[in-house]
């Protein structure tokens, strides 16, 4: 996984920007606030932990470049399991294994163990989206990733606004 | 029938998740490795009570990275590592008791994933993400002298896996294929190609006549695959008077995630299966029929084998990365299993009539 991170040509120079929109941020609502109600994860929450994870490339967040989206997020809670499906900007994207990887971590950090999860490429918006796909959900293939410190740090770089799940980020 | 698994002992030390178990030979001792860049060593209590035991060695300091898989020489003396960090580690028990690794073998570009020894003693294969299989040949005093790279996996090697009794590896592969390798005079090569699967072959295991082998997958499959003489009374055609290989038996629906591991019981016969969906699986190969039987054909006909016992949640809410059977009679019963959660558990298959 690591070959790619080391190329310093912008791969996609000019991306498309979107603005986020404002309705995708969680209304509280009365059953929210109740402490002793458990909340259960939805695909708000994941959604929320991902979205304001940086690009490798530029410094702009995977939602703000349409690289994941609420509607691409499956959960489902009792069965423990989580499905993403996030779209490269270009069909070429040499990233879309590091941005895989961000999001993959992201949800290693943040989701209880217990979910098991599956990140795919959308289908039809990358040349080798099965080999990308396979690579992101090997697990022995991440472990050995997560173990390569350089490419840890590029992670944490990206994973350093995730924090902002989706508010104005402050550079 | 019935038939299930009861949990003998839960063993607690590892730091990070537990890749691997291996039982000595004689099952004396399990060993066990991980991503705490350690090997540990398990032996119970008392043999009057299975259900206590201790660690009583921890290995470490070799490897810079997760140990991925572990093997023990035939004679119990020796155990071998492989790891992320590229290297191959061999470990020997000197006569204090004490183990030291004694060698170390460089040659893969990248991460190592498997180790395996020959039957003979003689030989040594490693395996990995460079795509490559080296065979080594084990000399006197911790020598060991590569006879051989083979490069036809076209992506990772998984693991790998020596005939019970004859110089012959299996290896399977993130390409999806599963490569038989041989020797002929000193060369090796690949005779035969296994193809079947729909995506990573993660494990694979010979029963105990060698003539038959299961594979598991990421496509939630496992395989049994038969091996077939030249000139076969089955009549399969076989290319160049090499033994061909052929799917006999798929079993699907099992599994809902992807199966790490297979353990066939070189005693019982029964194989064992750890997944990513949490759970272990136990299954044993049906009776011939009665009619096959007096048609002169058992033997003959494809196998099929039933699902007899199964433990959801093995590992909690972990995935299962390893399961071994113990090797001899005295306690062939017994599975190893290794998880996410960083515990090895041993459980008790027991069948009632």
């Amino acid at each position: 996984m690591s070959e790619q991170v080391l190329t310093s040509k912008l791969i996609n120079a000019n991306p498309t920007i979107y603005t986020p929109s404002k309705t995708s941020h969680r209304v509280l609502t009365e059953q929210d606030e109740k402490e002793d109600i458990e909340d259960l994860i939805d695909a708000q929450e994941v959604f929320d932990l991902i979205r304001s994870v940086t690009d490798p490339e530029h410094p702009l967040t995977l939602e703000e470049l349409n690289v994941t989206q609420l509607e691409h997020v499956t959960v489902n809670d009792k069965d423990n399991r989580v499905s993403i499906e996030f779209t490269p900007t270009i069909p070429h994207c040499s990233m879309a294994t590091l941005i895989g990887l961000c999001i993959r971590v992201r949800l290693l950090r943040s989701l209880p163990e217990r979910f098991k999860v599956d990140i795919m490429v959308r289908k039809g918006t990358h040349q080798s989206e099965q080999a990308v796909n396979k690579q992101l959900n090997d697990k022995e293939r991440v472990a050995a990733a997560l173990e390569n410190t350089h490419l840890l740090e590029v992670v944490n770089q990206c994973l350093s606004t995730a924090g902002f799940r989706g508010e104005p980020i402050i550079r | 029938m019935a038939a299930y698994l009861e949990q003998i002992v839960e063993l607690k030390g590892h730091t990070d998740r537990v890749w691997s178990v291996a039982w000595s030979p004689t099952g004396k001792v399990l060993a066990s490795c991980g991503g705490d860049k350690t090997v540990r060593l398990w032996v119970p209590v008392s043999d009057a009570n299975p259900s206590e035991w201790i660690c009583t060695h921890v290995l470490e300091g070799s490897h810079k990275r997760t140990i991925r898989n572990i093997s023990w020489s035939p004679d119990g003396r020796q155990l071998s590592t492989a790891s992320f960090d590229a290297l191959t580690g061999i470990w020997e028990r000197d006569e204090s008791g004490e183990f030291e690794c004694v060698a170390t073998l460089e040659g893969h570009e990248n991460e190592t994933k498997a180790v395996s020894w020959s039957s003979s003693g003689t030989l040594l294969a490693t395996c990995g993400r460079d795509k490559s299989v080296w065979i080594w040949e084990v000399t006197s005093d911790n020598d060991f002298e590569c006879l051989s790279v083979l490069q036809e996996h076209t992506q990772d090697v998984k693991m790998i896996m020596w005939h019970p009794t004859k110089e012959l590896l299996a290896s399977a592969s993130y390409d999806d294929s599963i490569k038989i390798w041989r020797e002929d005079d000193d060369d090796w090569y690949c005779s035969d190609t296994l193809e079947g699967h729909d995506s990573t072959v993660w494990a694979i295991d010979f029963d105990k006549t060698g003539e038959y082998l299961v594979s598991a997958s990421d496509d939630k499959t496992l395989k049994f695959w038969r091996c077939y003489y030249p000139n076969n009374q089955e009549g399969i055609v076989t290319v160049r008077n090499e033994p061909k290989w052929k799917c006999v038996c798929t079993l699907s629906g099992y599994h809902q995630r992807c199966i790490y591991s297979v353990s066939w019981s070189k005693v019982h016969g029964c194989i064992a299966s750890g997944s990513g969906d949490n759970t272990i699986r136990v299954f044993k190969e049906d009776e011939p029929s009665i009619s096959s039987t007096l048609n002169g054909i058992s033997g003959t006909t494809t196998p099929n084998f039933s699902l007899v016992a199964s433990i959801s949640s093995a590992h909690g809410i972990a995935d299962v990365n390893r399961v071994q059977w113990y090797p001899t009679e005295e306690h062939s019963d017994w599975l190893a299993s290794a998880g996410d959660d960083g515990v090895v558990r041993i459980w008790r298959f027991v069948e009632k009539n």
